[in-house]
């Protein structure tokens, strides 16, 4: 490998390639060491860079701030991180367009402080934005958070990327307008490839005013029948939330931050409403007047509300490692019996869980802590069990221990010969993230 | 297919697998459909067939692929970019006969249909539980599903609300040699690549879509619908942009210019000014309360703006009145000209009065009339350039003018098309938006699901590309591979 090092100290400034053994231990990826970290400032640099492990059948990881490396399989193969922390600017904000361009390593965080100068956001909200989660990462593992029910996820939000393609080539998909046809949908395609696909270096968003003001309502329930009463009734009110999003007791003690002696055994149920200050009190007041057999209720503004959405976000990534947390698709008004059957199955496998469902798109989010084995029999079950409700478990996290135990993308059914045929075609040498997406047979 | 024996045979066939009665093959039938909505261009097709079900279609796919027979995938037919032209020498398999609506499930919001059914047809099963389905072509009374999802179809609303990928959830389709795929789903997210994405919008060059579940949502509590006048479109094209910056989103912003209006008013009398350089048609639609807050607010910019009138629709008759002279805008060109040619391109909606500026200097250089319609709050322009066809080059210069105008539009940062698709109307512009590598890459795509090229062939790239297997590359093996527990890609 050290010929080859030199050869490629040759095409890129010698500054961006790093070998110091400390630092690539911090770049592992699930326990797999890279043999190489490069840290391009410019687009041409990542060609160079991605032409010559083409060459020479190297196997790269992309990353922006490595806060999302947990997602998928270990690599089956792994010589080459390629971060993209240098390439981290703004490249342009169309504030009368409502739009904005960005390098993919900028932080989502980096991107709202430039947007909200001009009182404008990207309405994604996934966790670990706070560890310097970036675009390119949200993108290529299609995170969002609870902002989903009302603006989506990436999917809606991205018009236009730039992608370094496993030959080396820079090249762009979709236009920077609000709507556009031509040709197939390149960067959808992107939205959840992990990497696999090619190298993002360049996304453009479509983005929204920030609303004048925000309310979230919470009531708590002791019984699921009362609870998913509330809710259906929530979801066929007259409103709309941009979030609606349920917690199990687990999670609802931290949330609420109840101490050990004072736990409860409550659901809550959280709704929030952003608009005009008028529009936002009353579509309240019709929650309020809709959702009976609640235990209490109340109102959260301000910095309250946002350390509770921080909390419901960033709930599966803030204790240790061990936990194992996984997300589910459901269709909406199955959502309930999903957590009842989860809150069973880790009960009879005395395993601690904590969850939040999204009420409105029908995804729940699990961390499940306690044996390894008894997370594997409890992801399973589920697994089974959503299945036959049409809907499907990705798991986003689990401990090194299952790491070559646990089928991390469930069923994909009967497309995998078509995204085969896609991954040929766009990396015919695997070189890019290989192993990690893979589908249970 | 040129030798009569052949196509005896592939007729012969083709009625085994779907019956006599469901294939078209006599000359006169067959001029139905030889072009879609796109009219200047004509094209007779060896054979139209009429399949019943995904079963059906997939045995008429898997005898094209094996006797690589080029067909083409068409609904109603009302496309505007050529998107169901025939090829010669091929099949067009009509997806009329399968037009119901499979199931509707209100609770969990989405409805199941087979691509033959018409894009109103839905709105009016799941109206009477409070719900539609947002995407409206102007043409929704007659075009299909289908077709809306070949095209990705928008609308007067999509601004708001999207368009129509952001409401199918998952398609059954057959792939371009036969085998029947699912992709998405009735759950919100799937793992794996992003299937569906592809589909939606890639003008039936990936499969024929068979069945689609579709996202329905619930209607708005409330709808106000106004119109405002302007001496001139520059004022209206600029508070469109200052309506989103004070913070609304209102569900549609169509502009219309002086000819547009008055083509309009001839028609269906709509109550526009004839006089007014343009109006600005707006909806604002979702609670009471958000409605009531941000109508003030709306007032504001259009005054601010010089709006000369300002006239909201007082009851549901007048709302669907205004709206009726938007989405008659097309057809009443009729009243103003013999013909007229109608393009898509899309801008950044702060280039608005400079590519408009440039439209009228293009406009008075031909010596051709453009009207301008088009849905102002996604920066979608339509022009509709004014010709008559018996005046000899007119035609050509009315497709030169187009290009022009196109070209305008993506010098300013946008695009070809906006909801109308490339189709073979457009498919040689594709390189003035797009690099080389840009189309190498769609090409890939396209290669994926359809290595022989008989899919809708002679649409969207400029030339045809022949799909060369990749070289593959022995790669280690993953652990669970190994173990036979999963699959690797």
């Amino acid at each position: 490998m050290n010929d080859q090092i030199n050869e490629l100290r040759k095409l890129v400034s010698d500054h961006i390639i790093i070998q110091d053994p400390e630092k690539l231990n911090n770049y592992s990826v699930k326990g797999f060491k890279p043999k190489l970290i490069i840290r391009p400032e410019t687009y041409p640099e990542i060609c160079e860079i991605v032409k010559f492990c083409n060459y020479y059948d190297l196997a790269i990881t992309p990353s922006g701030s490595g806060t999302k490396l947990h997602i998928g399989f270990r690599p089956s193969e792994l010589d080459v991180i390629i971060s993209l922390g240098e390439l981290n600017k703004m490249l342009g904000h169309y504030e009368k367009d409502f739009i904005a361009t960005a390098e993919c390593g900028m932080t989502l965080s980096g991107f709202q402080d430039e947007l909200k100068k001009k009182n404008q956001f990207l309405p994604l909200n996934p966790p670990l934005v706070r560890s310097g989660a970036t675009l390119g990462g949200i993108i290529a593992t299609n995170d969002y958070g609870p902002a989903r029910a009302r603006y989506g996820t990436s999917r809606e939000l991205l018009l236009e990327i730039k992608v370094v393609r496993s030959d080396g080539k820079l090249i762009r998909g979709g236009a920077k307008v609000v709507k556009n046809v031509a040709g197939y949908d390149i960067p959808k395609l992107f939205v959840g490839s992990l990497g696999t696909l090619g190298i993002l270096v360049e996304s453009t968003f479509r983005l929204y005013p920030i609303p004048e003001y925000s309310k979230t309502f919470a009531a708590s329930f002791t019984k699921l029948d009362d609870l998913e009463s509330a809710v259906s009734k929530v979801l066929d009110a007259d409103i709309v939330p941009t979030s609606v999003v349920v917690t199990n007791p687990e999670l609802s003690n931290d949330l609420t931050g109840l101490k050990s002696s004072k736990k409860s055994s409550l659901y809550n149920l959280y709704v929030k409403i952003e608009n005009t200050k008028s529009a936002v009190n009353d579509q309240i007041n019709t929650i309020e007047k809709i959702v009976h057999d609640k235990i209490s209720g109340n109102y959260l503004t301000d910095m309250e509300e946002n350390i509770l959405w921080d909390g419901i976000t960033d709930f599966p990534y803030s204790s240790s490692a061990a936990n194992l947390v996984l997300k589910t698709s459901v269709l909406i008004r199955n959502s309930v019996k999903v957590l009842n059957y989860l809150i069973e199955i880790a009960a009879n496998l005395n395993l601690k869980v904590k969850c939040s469902a999204n009420m409105f798109n029908g995804i729940l989010i699990i961390s499940l802590h306690g044996e390894v084995k008894n997370q594997l029999i409890a992801t399973n079950l589920l697994r089974s069990h959503v299945s036959s409700l049409e809907g499907n478990i990705t798991v986003l996290r689990c401990s090194k221990e299952l790491d070559n135990e646990i089928d991390i993308w469930g069923n994909i059914g009967n497309t995998m010969n078509i995204m085969k045929k896609i991954k040929n075609n766009f990396d015919p040498k695997y070189i890019l993230n290989p192993g990690r997406l893979i589908r249970d047979l | 297919m040129e030798s009569p024996d052949k196509k005896k045979i592939i007729k012969n066939k083709l009625e085994n697998l779907i019956g006599k009665d469901n294939v078209i093959s006599s000359e006169d039938e067959l001029i139905a459909f030889e072009c879609d909505g796109l009219t200047n261009y004509r094209i007779k097709p060896a054979f139209v067939v009429l399949p019943g079900s995904t079963e059906e279609v997939s045995a008429i796919v898997r005898l094209c692929y094996e006797e690589e027979i080029p067909f083409v995938p068409r609904g109603a037919g009302t496309g505007l970019s050529g998107g169901a032209l025939p090829n010669r020498e091929g099949i067009v398999i009509s997806l009329s006969k399968m037009n119901r609506i499979l199931e509707i499930d209100i609770a969990n919001r989405f409805a199941v249909v087979q691509p033959g059914v018409v894009n109103n047809w839905v709105t009016n099963a799941v109206s009477p539980y409070g719900y539609y389905y947002a995407p409206d072509p102007s043409s929704q009374i007659v075009c299909t599903i289908g077709g809306n999802v070949a095209e990705n179809s928008g609308g007067v609303h999509c601004l708001k609300y999207g368009v129509t990928t952001n409401h199918v959830l998952g398609v059954e389709m057959v792939m371009p040699d036969g085998e029947v795929i699912c992709a998405g789903g009735k759950a919100q997210d799937h793992t794996g690549y992003d299937i569906l994405s592809l589909i939606v919008g890639s003008e039936g060059l990936l499969g024929i879509v068979t069945k689609i579940i579709l996202r329905i949502i619930k209607k708005p509590e409330a709808v106000k619908t106004l119109f405002a006048s302007f001496e001139n479109i520059e004022n209206a094209g600029l508070s469109v942009s200052d309506i989103i910056s004070a913070g609304v989103i209102p569900a549609g912003m169509e502009i219309m210019d002086n000819l547009s209006i008055n083509a309009v008013q001839q028609s269906v009398n709509a109550g526009y000014p004839s006089d007014a350089g343009a109006i600005l048609l707006i909806e604002l639609d979702g609670p009471r309360a958000e409605v009531e807050s941000h109508m003030p607010l709306v007032l504001d910019v259009l005054k601010n703006n010089d709006a000369t009138d300002i006239k909201v629709a007082k009851d549901a008759k007048e709302r669907e009145l205004f709206w009726k002279g938007r989405k008659n805008a097309f057809a009443a060109m009729g009243r103003v000209s013999p013909q007229y040619y109608v393009q898509d391109g899309v801008i950044p909606r702060s280039q608005l009065a400079n590519v408009l500026k440039e439209v009228e200097k293009l406009s008075r250089d031909t010596g051709l009339r453009v009207a301008n319609v088009f849905h102002a709050g996604d920066g979608n322009l339509h022009p509709l350039i004014l010709y008559n066809a018996s005046n000899p080059g007119e035609a050509e210069k009315a497709e030169e003018l187009a290009a022009s105008i196109l070209k305008a539009c993506v010098d300013a940062g946008g695009s070809i098309t906006g909801e109308h698709g490339v189709g073979f109307d457009k498919k040689n512009y594709i390189p003035v938006m797009f690099g080389e590598d840009d189309v190498d890459t769609m090409n890939l795509v396209r290669c994926a699901f359809d290595t022989k090229g008989i899919c809708n062939p002679g649409k969207v790239f400029p030339t045809p590309r022949t799909c060369v297997e990749p070289g593959s590359k022995p790669h280690k093996s993953h652990p669970l591979e190994v173990e036979g527990i999963a699959d690797l890609f």
